[in-house]
């Protein structure tokens, strides 16, 4: 790896560093204070982290540490809540089913604890490999699908629920009635 | 139409719409620039801070103490006030002292230093034998505090290593010395990991005002019983004469990661200054565990399973999602990792046992867990961690835990037995025993 500059390499990364500090922490503000947080260790050692050639696994890495340590420290699981982006309004039953689902998802997402959303975002966002989330995590393999497999066990249970009684307040829903879900 | 109530969904289904719905919310996300300017702000914040640990810290936590300004150790949370304070610049009593070293009467060699290290005032430049280390300083901007924006303060140091006999151009700053690193013991000037192999050996060095007459050094800790209490008692103690203001060294051996790590862990110096003495802790000492400790192996794996499963035999079904989920779990698992910290010992060489768990209120799950450590006193721990559903205005939940030397005690909520664990803060985590012992 050639030699890259500290700045170049935060003004390369920045944006896809916050979009996965944003899965971690389900928080843009907190987002961008895990990201300066991590960069900033890592201004520590970047000659270092140069030589290893692999400082943007290092950032992602104490991102994680960090994220898990914010979380265990609160030693509490945030509310989360508000509509999906990318659906303004939904305009009738199915497609306001589609949003509560979706809420419903990323709620359970944020509900999970630090490291197996870590987890789940690694392998489903960053498309990394077991081996390297496990890297990442500083954990084994098997840790890494026993994870993946209870965390989308979760996100199963929360989807199902979100259908059942959503499924009866659909039918019962007249046309005109559009719902409207405040964020909570 | 909706999906029925009997509707299953597959993992395969679960794996689409996570990978869609984590798509979509960052699709949206507001990306502005890179801060560069903030980030750079706080590395310096950070670089100021762990440079209070150790040399450069106590250099200025001395001054605060000549200069009978308030401890800066009292102030952990942030950026450390450095010695100039609120004061302008050149009221520093560091910055009007005379170079200190055997290499300052080298006038080529501190010219070309003060070349190379154009606007800093050198404050120590000197070659123990091993090593060459200079230490210089200079006044910046107070970016991390608005009232003081208008002050300079002495807060950008600039160190300098190299070994035995180096010139100015040999020398490297430390942020590009070999291994210095995560595993380094401390990542100021005051111990520099040199990346020799075998026995190599670190400098450091406590720069004062006149009257600093020795510092200690501490490597190690250890908790031991006093009074029913907890107790960390510094070991691994070194006793350093001072000279103008000066105490200098080599901790030999301390190249290799175990050694570092310890280092980085647990070294802590205390100096006198006069009749006083000034107690500097690295700040790694904040961090519970290293990231390296983060949850993520069999052991906190099987310790959460064990007290999930205690949970369930006891009444307490912890929730398997949902806000407050399992926390007291992960938080027992969290005294396990900061004892197997404090100890030194592998998770596997730590015996648990977990003699309850349980709802104490609506508020707050609690468990009760005796740990043995090779090392160290018996500890029961009484850990807490938030209810299901319990929003972030009761947290924090790990330091409103407790632990002490284990005695027979009834496994109960922790209102009746609060008050055979003291009840009081003092009886936090072994994290905090670590953090604020001295």
């Amino acid at each position: 790896m050639g030699e890259v500059s500290f700045e170049d390499f935060v003004v390369a990364r920045w944006p896809r560093l916050l979009r996965t500090a944003y899965l971690l922490t389900g928080d843009h503000d907190r987002a961008e204070d895990l990201v300066q947080n991590a960069l900033v260790r890592a201004h520590r050692h970047w000659p270092k982290l140069v030589r290893a050639g692999s400082p943007e696994a290092y950032v992602r890495k104490i991102m994680v540490n960090l994220n898990t340590d914010w979380w265990r420290r609160l030693g509490s699981r945030e509310h989360a809540g508000g509509i999906s982006p990318g659906v303004d309004r939904p305009a009738g039953a199915d497609a306001y089913e589609a949003v509560l689902v979706r809420d419903e998802l990323w709620t359970a997402l944020r509900s999970l604890p630090a490291k197996m959303r870590a987890t789940l975002v690694l392998r489903y966002f960053e498309d990394l490999s077991e081996a390297e989330t496990a890297h990442i995590l500083d954990c084994s393999i098997g840790s890494v699908k026993s994870q993946c497999s209870r965390g989308l066990a979760r996100l199963q249970q929360a989807m199902a629920k979100s259908a059942e009684p959503r499924a009866a307040a659909a039918v019962n829903l007249h046309p005109s009635q559009t719902p409207v879900r405040s964020a909570q | 139409m909706s999906k029925s109530s009997t509707t299953s969904t597959s993992f395969e289904d679960v794996e689409s719409a996570l990978r869609g719905e984590l798509a979509a919310r960052v699709a949206d996300l507001s990306e502005g620039p890179a801060p560069l300017a903030r980030i750079d702000a706080a590395a310096r914040r950070q670089q100021i801070r762990r440079t209070a640990v150790g040399g450069a810290g106590l250099v200025v936590a001395l001054a605060l103490v000549a200069a009978t300004m308030p401890t800066v150790l009292a102030d952990r949370s942030g950026i450390v006030p450095t010695a100039a304070g609120s004061e302008s610049k050149g009221e520093s009593p560091l910055l009007s002292m005379a170079p200190r070293g055997n290499l300052v009467g080298q006038v080529s060699f501190m010219q070309a230093v003060e070349n190379r290290l154009s606007g800093y005032k050198i404050l120590y430049a000197n070659d123990d034998g091993q090593h060459t280390v200079v230490i210089a300083a200079e006044y910046g901007p107070m970016t991390s505090n608005p009232a003081n924006a208008n002050n300079s303060e002495l807060n950008q140091f600039e160190d300098l290593v190299g070994g035995h006999g180096a010139t100015a151009a040999q020398l490297s700053t430390l942020s590009a010395v070999p291994n210095v690193g995560t595993t380094a013991p401390v990542k100021t000037y005051t111990f520099i990991d040199t990346g020799l192999t075998g026995d190599a050996s670190m400098p450091y060095v406590v720069l004062g005002p006149a009257n600093l007459t020795e510092a200690e050094l501490s490597t190690g800790v250890k908790l031991t019983v006093h009074g029913g209490k907890l107790v960390p008692e510094r070991t691994g103690t070194k006793t350093v004469a001072a000279r103008d203001g000066v105490a200098a060294g080599e901790i030999p051996n301390a190249s290799s990661a175990t050694k570092q790590a310890q280092l980085d862990r647990f070294l802590t110096v205390r100096a006198t200054i006069g009749n006083a003495t000034v107690d500097a802790n690295p700040d790694a000492r904040q961090i519970p565990a290293a990231a390296a400790d983060n949850p993520g192996g069999p052991a906190y794996d099987s310790i959460r399973e064990a007290v999930v499963a205690k949970g369930a035999v006891n009444g307490l079904n912890l929730l398997p999602s949902g806000p407050g989920g399992d926390a007291v779990a992960d938080n027992v698992a969290q005294v396990l990792y900061d004892l197997v910290n404090l100890a030194g010992v592998s998770t596997g060489a730590v015996t648990v046992h977990v003699d309850w768990v349980g709802r104490e209120t609506s508020a707050w799950d609690s468990a009760l867990v005796d740990f043995s450590a090779p090392g160290l006193p018996a500890i029961q721990a009484f850990v807490r961690g938030l209810a299901p559903g319990q929003s972030d205005s009761e947290s924090p939940g790990l330091a409103r835990s407790y632990v002490r030397p284990a005695v027979a005690l009834t496994p109960g909520r922790i209102p009746t037995t609060a008050a055979a664990f003291g009840g009081t803060s003092e009886f936090t985590t072994i994290e905090s025993l670590q953090a604020e012992g001295w």
